[in-house]
């Protein structure tokens, strides 16, 4: 009775995702233009976009406002092959310079430091990413090689910000769906109209800025659990860098983590923070029972067996008060917020060093 | 309050923060302790991680939380905040990967000059299964240390060598040696967190002066 009550509902599923593919391929896709801000395209998009046709409705909604081009590409993996032989060359000169195990000269010093590089970063993050998927992970697969490709070509691209613990992963996620040109494209643009360029830089007043903006939303969706965590003194730089740079990667099942993207490319930061608290307010029931310790634990290791993904997505929906509008709201004002609180310590300490 | 605490006897907890560069096997480290288990797809910690564990000593039982680190330098400006209440700040560096060595300083600098002497430090050499790929001797790590006056110990957490002695050693040297809890279920923690906190920073600072012997 169960199984066929099970089968009966996995064939309505499948049944719905061929309707789906349908209505993209046939309705949506050829009339993209008349469709793009439609209330049925993000309708659509909020059912999870099916994965035939997710890499093209992703290069779709994301576009190209920084006009990356092919050619530009290719140009940047020809830089990127040219510093990664260099680095080569330099890893050799440091095994021939260090031949003796006690041996710490100066050159040979400056030549580690040289070392400490995004090149290095990301030879050592290439077969961590996604290590459950083996296409990442197997040095000579082909995903792999393009994963490289694309950091390598992103930190040329943008030196300044070069390459951060977590990239791997969103590229990854795009390279799934897309062909390496359009996932660079798609890449730069993303992080570009982000919160992930404050992320990845690391600057801290940034960083600050979208986590007390997290702390406003959460106190007014879910003010008792908001409570519990002041209460406990969970803070949010336990759970949220971890789970934001990741790109949730690292925290949910990866069905559940694309169709999260789906949203993310859709209606940008703010719902990656509604996710945010759509997990917390999943677990609410078990966080409220819990001390510190078993809070801090159960946000760094979700059990993604127990995560039902309809119910997740239930849970994110239900948290309207983070609409888009209301996210760039209280973004503003905790910016706002911030600079002031800047101002006026920079005086104080400013009129400090004058009396002195 | 204080008839109540009397009443009922706290476990001593401390926060340990792994730190250290990328892939030196800070996870790995913590995962042979908490799992005694060794796992070759590991995935890059991002942010930090969290675990705690119990562990019963001779005289006594403490409760250890591991606070997991990302080593990527980008990600030291959230150090300050994860050491700011640490008992123990545990440096790692990889014996076959001399940077990471070299990195040490850095590591050692940034705890002290957030922290100063209010925390008790250890330099922790790991992978020294690879024999053939060492390129940071034992007695260099031992003399890092010592110019530092911290602790020091080798360790694999690979062939799973010295991972248990590490801890016991840092256990043994945690602050508040004199009191002698009895071990008790995990509810009473939270309940005890605030005036813990308080015993355990005094008797911390005791431990700091007795400690340098």
């Amino acid at each position: 009775m169960t199984t066929n009550h099970a089968s009966s509902s996995a064939y309505r599923y499948e049944e719905r995702q061929t309707y789906l593919c349908r209505v993209w391929k046939e309705k949506i896709l050829p009339n993209w233009d008349e469709k793009k801000h439609s209330r049925k395209l993000r309708d659509l998009v909020f059912e999870g976009i099916p994965p035939s046709v997710r890499g093209e409705v992703w290069k779709r909604i994301i576009g190209n406002p920084l006009k990356v081009t092919p050619e530009l590409y290719s140009i940047l993996c020809e830089q990127a092959k040219k510093s990664r032989k260099d680095f080569e060359k330099l890893t050799s000169e440091i095994a021939i310079a260090d031949g003796d195990v006690g041996g710490s000269g100066g050159t040979v010093e400056q030549l580690y430091s040289r070392e400490r590089s995004a090149q290095k970063s990301i030879n050592l993050d290439l077969p961590r990413t996604f290590p459950e998927l083996t296409f990442f992970h197997v040095e000579s697969s082909p995903l792999q090689g393009q994963l490289r490709e694309l950091l390598e070509a992103y930190v040329c691209f943008r030196p300044d910000i070069g390459y951060t613990q977590g990239m791997s992963y969103l590229a990854a996620g795009l390279l799934l769906y897309m062909d390496p040109c359009d996932a660079f494209i798609s890449f730069c643009n993303l992080l570009h109209r982000s919160c992930f360029l404050s992320f990845f830089s690391m600057k801290l007043p940034d960083v600050q800025i979208y986590l007390q903006t997290h702390q406003r939303l959460f106190k007014s969706e879910l003010l008792v659990l908001y409570e519990h965590f002041e209460r406990i003194r969970i803070e949010p730089e336990m759970y949220m860098v971890g789970w934001i740079m990741s790109a949730y990667c690292r925290a949910l099942p990866l069905d559940v983590v694309f169709r999260v993207w789906d949203g993310f490319i859709l209606d940008g930061d703010a719902y990656l923070f509604r996710t945010a608290l759509g997990i917390l307010k999943y677990f609410e029931d078990t966080l409220l029972k819990s001390s510190f310790e078993e809070c801090a634990f159960l946000l760094s290791h979700i059990p993604q067996d127990h995560i039902i993904s309809d119910v997740l997505f239930q849970k994110i929906r239900s948290l309207s008060g983070v609409s888009k509008k209301r996210f760039k709201h209280i973004y503003h004002k905790c910016e706002k917020e911030m600079s002031q609180w800047n101002g006026e310590y920079f005086q104080a300490s400013w009129k400090q060093q004058q009396q002195k | 309050m204080s008839s109540q605490s009397k009443s009922i006897t706290p476990l001593s907890k401390y926060k340990l923060v792994f730190l250290g560069d990328q892939a030196v096997g800070k996870t790995s480290i913590i995962t042979r302790f908490m799992y005694d288990k060794f796992d070759n797809n590991y995935q890059a910690t991002i942010g930090i991680d969290f675990l705690s564990k119990t562990m019963y000593l001779e005289d006594r039982t403490v409760r250890l939380q591991l606070w997991d680190t990302a080593g990527q330098e980008r990600f030291r400006s959230l150090i300050p905040s994860y050491i700011r209440d640490s008992s123990v700040a545990v440096i790692v560096y990889d014996v076959t990967n001399r940077a990471s060595f070299l990195s040490v300083n850095r590591w050692l600098e940034e705890v002290k000059n957030e922290r100063g002497e209010d925390v008790i430090l250890v330099l922790v050499g790991n992978k020294t299964d690879q024999t053939e790929r060492r390129q940071v001797s034992t007695e260099e790590g031992e003399a890092k240390a010592k110019e530092y006056g911290i602790m020091f110990m080798e360790t694999s957490a690979k062939a799973g060598f010295n991972v248990k002695a590490l801890f016991r050693k840092i256990a043994s040297v945690l602050p508040g040696m004199e009191n002698v809890p009895e071990p008790t279920n995990m509810q009473m923690v939270d309940i005890k967190l605030n005036s813990n906190t308080e015993t355990t920073t005094t008797s911390e600072s005791n431990q700091t002066q007795r400690c340098r012997c």
